[in-house]
């Protein structure tokens, strides 16, 4: 943990994330989130965070050609 | 121009009694809304970094809006799309632990993966592979591991899959804690005893992911993947990140609307405190009026004097919020960004400070702070010195 | 030369100040008495521009100062008016000195030459050896000595006092006799209001306003 005052990008991110990250090859944040946690977990398990279908349109789209 | 600045500093400090709590209260809240800003930044970066490494596209199982497990035989299948450099199966799930209401989150691993190995060892985990294999292990995170020590599973666990057979797991090692923003609750295994204790079948997994050669044709294989399987869906890294954003925004949005709402009522009182300026204060400027001091000048040493006030808490209040966040941790508020009601997470914050954060900053804080004074001020200074002189 | 013409001044539709006209030459002192609530204080008020008149007007050399810009007025003030109040109008937290700075403050000297007048002032006022005492611990006497030096410390072309020597003993009311005689000397203008039978032989014209005043 630095003690020096640290501006912009001179400092470089946590490295254990990252390579952590890359381990597992999932995109997550292990928080709970308190208050919001029921609709917003970041893992991919959970299904609302994520967008909806967006590809619907363009299905429809491609089979009607 | 030095007498000036001599001459309010000189007032200022003997008055400093009547201005010390508009100081503290100000530093308090400098403070405060610089410790939201820091973690809040300082997560979302390196939150952003890690993502940098991630697979450009996510492929689920979708039936009945839920994600289901998929078949293990369409990684082949889409490596052969064109465009798709890579893919790979993923397993993990979420595990919970009834008694208490608490869920670790196993991920399998191909332990026979050099990468992953590599990768192990970057994070000091040296992996005698061996002996690993030789029983059941995992690797566990430190939230996992301050957990199962409280319940003393200091050598193994035992798990219990869907079916509630047991399945007995050694502890191998623990993971660092600055992991802990994305692994702190993480248990790593072999990916066949990670399916066996989550339910999924042998030849099926959680998930899939892929990468591209070309981020042009991003759209082309979102598409290819759509039509390929119906009941999917497609998560690109640019979703994530927008989740990403959402989820910071959002916090950080609480925050800031309190702080709002703190910082209006301050800045009211502050307006009505010198619309109804002590006595000595009205006296001050109609004694200083008296003997040729201009209105523009009485203003101008008011003006350096709360400037002085001000800048000093905005410089103090950053500065503890720095200390606060990147040297001890941010308890408290780091509840509240992180949450409590899982595993507890020791995570530590990358120092990390922009210039639009502390921009950011003295736009809240120190500009209302002087448009609120300077109203009331300039009424005082024009108000006819003769009307307190007599 | 100054000169009053017709001034008048009312508070809440009550009129304090009718026609007052009066002209004093430079080199003169000139006495304004009269009966307590006679508007002595209010006049001197019109004359130091802290106060502008209902109407007509008070002009110093020809010029007008009831028409000057508030700026215009505060740099009157600053440069020629040095106004010795009845009450002791101090800033009471700094020192003698400070308080002599915060007018000084004002005509960007050189240190020394600062210190100079200060001192020359200080002395002159027979307070320089409180120079470095907080206001607020002085006696009345020594607060007048320095409201007194603070008039005189940047060296005026027209001294204002209201009731000067009112918490003077007698000793410090010749050192404020000596000030009020040098500033004759040098040709320049004091205005007096007192009630003071000891400051009557600098009297050189006057006035007394509840005379000059319609009821």
């Amino acid at each position: 943990m630095g003690f020096v005052f640290v501006l912009g990008e001179t400092n470089s991110p946590n490295q254990t994330l990252s390579k952590l990250s890359q381990l597992i090859q999932i995109p997550r944040i292990s928080l709970s989130t308190g208050f919001l946690e029921e609709n917003y977990s970041v893992t991919p398990t959970q299904n609302r965070l994520y967008p909806q279908m967006k590809n619907y349109n363009q299905m429809d789209f491609v089979y009607a050609q | 121009m030095l007498n000036r600045f001599y001459f309010a500093l000189l007032l200022l400090y003997k008055h400093k009694k009547e201005h010390s709590s508009v100081f503290i209260i100000s530093t308090f809240l400098v403070f405060l809304v610089s410790s939201v800003l820091f973690l809040s930044s300082s997560m979302k970066r390196d939150l952003f970094a890690t993502l940098e490494s991630q697979a450009d596209i996510t492929v689920q199982k979708y039936i009945g809006g839920r994600v289901v497990n998929l078949p293990e035989q369409w990684v082949d299948e889409f490596l052969e799309l064109p465009g798709v450099s890579s893919a790979s199966a993923r397993v993990y799930g979420e595990y919970y632990y009834e008694t208490k209401e608490r869920h670790f989150f196993i991920v399998g691993i191909d332990f026979f993966d050099e990468n992953a190995l590599k990768l192990l060892d970057d994070l000091g985990i040296k992996i005698d592979i061996d002996k690993f294999l030789e029983r059941d292990s995992m690797i566990i995170g430190s939230g996992v591991k301050e957990f199962f020590d409280t319940f003393e599973y200091k050598k193994y666990y035992i798990f219990r899959n869907p079916q509630r057979e047991k399945r007995k797991v050694y502890i191998y090692d623990s993971l660092p804690s600055e992991g802990d923003l994305v692994g702190s609750d993480l248990i790593l295994m072999e990916k066949d005893v990670a399916k066996e204790i989550l339910g999924i079948d042998a030849e099926s997994v959680s998930d899939i992911v892929l990468n591209i050669a070309n981020k042009d044709e991003l759209q082309t294989i979102e598409n290819k993947l759509a039509i390929s399987h119906f009941d999917t869906r497609i998560i690109t890294k640019q979703d994530i990140k927008n989740n990403y954003t959402n989820l910071f925004n959002y916090k950080g949005g609480v925050f800031l609307s309190l702080y709002v709402v703190v910082i209006v009522t301050f800045l009211l009182v502050l307006f009505q405190r010198y619309l109804s300026i002590s006595e000595n204060g009205v006296k001050e400027v109609a004694i200083l009026r008296s003997i040729g001091w201009t209105i523009e000048r009485i203003i101008a040493m008011k003006l350096i004097q709360n400037g002085v006030i001000i800048v000093w808490a905005y410089l103090l209040g950053v500065i503890l919020a720095y200390f606060y966040v990147f040297v001890f941790g941010a308890p408290l508020l780091k509840q509240i960004f992180l949450g409590g009601a899982n595993l507890q997470n020791m995570t530590s914050f990358t120092p990390y400070i922009t210039f639009s954060d502390l921009f950011l900053i003295f736009l809240f804080f120190v500009v209302p702070f002087l448009l609120s004074i300077i109203i009331p001020l300039w009424k005082l200074s024009v108000s006819e010195p003769s009307e307190v002189l007599r | 030369m100054m000169v009053l013409k017709d001034v008048c001044k009312e508070f809440h539709q009550e009129r304090v100040l009718d026609e007052i006209n009066f002209e004093v030459k430079k080199g003169t002192v000139f006495f304004i008495k009269g009966e307590s609530g006679s508007g002595k204080s209010t006049l001197l008020h019109i004359i130091a521009a802290l106060m502008k008149p209902t109407s007509g007007y008070v002009s110093i050399d020809g010029i007008n100062i009831s028409q000057l810009t508030d700026t215009h007025l505060a740099t009157y003030r600053a440069n020629q008016i040095g106004y010795i109040t009845q009450n002791f109008y101090l800033l009471e937290e700094l020192n003698v000195i400070q308080n002599l700075e915060a007018a000084l403050v004002l005509h960007n000297l050189q240190p020394l030459q600062q210190k100079q007048k200060i001192e020359q002032a200080l002395k002159a006022a027979n307070i320089w050896h409180k120079r470095d005492a907080e206001v607020a611990t002085l006696s009345g006497g020594e607060k007048q000595r320095c409201v007194i030096a603070r008039a005189i410390v940047h060296q005026p072309d027209i001294l204002v006092c209201d009731e000067p020597t009112a918490n003077l003993d007698k000793g410090n009311g010749e050192f404020f006799k000596e000030i009020v005689r040098s500033f004759k000397e040098q040709n320049k203008i004091v205005i007096l209001a007192t009630h003071d039978s000891f400051l009557s032989d600098l009297e050189d014209e006057g006035i007394v306003l509840g005379e000059n005043v319609l009821k």
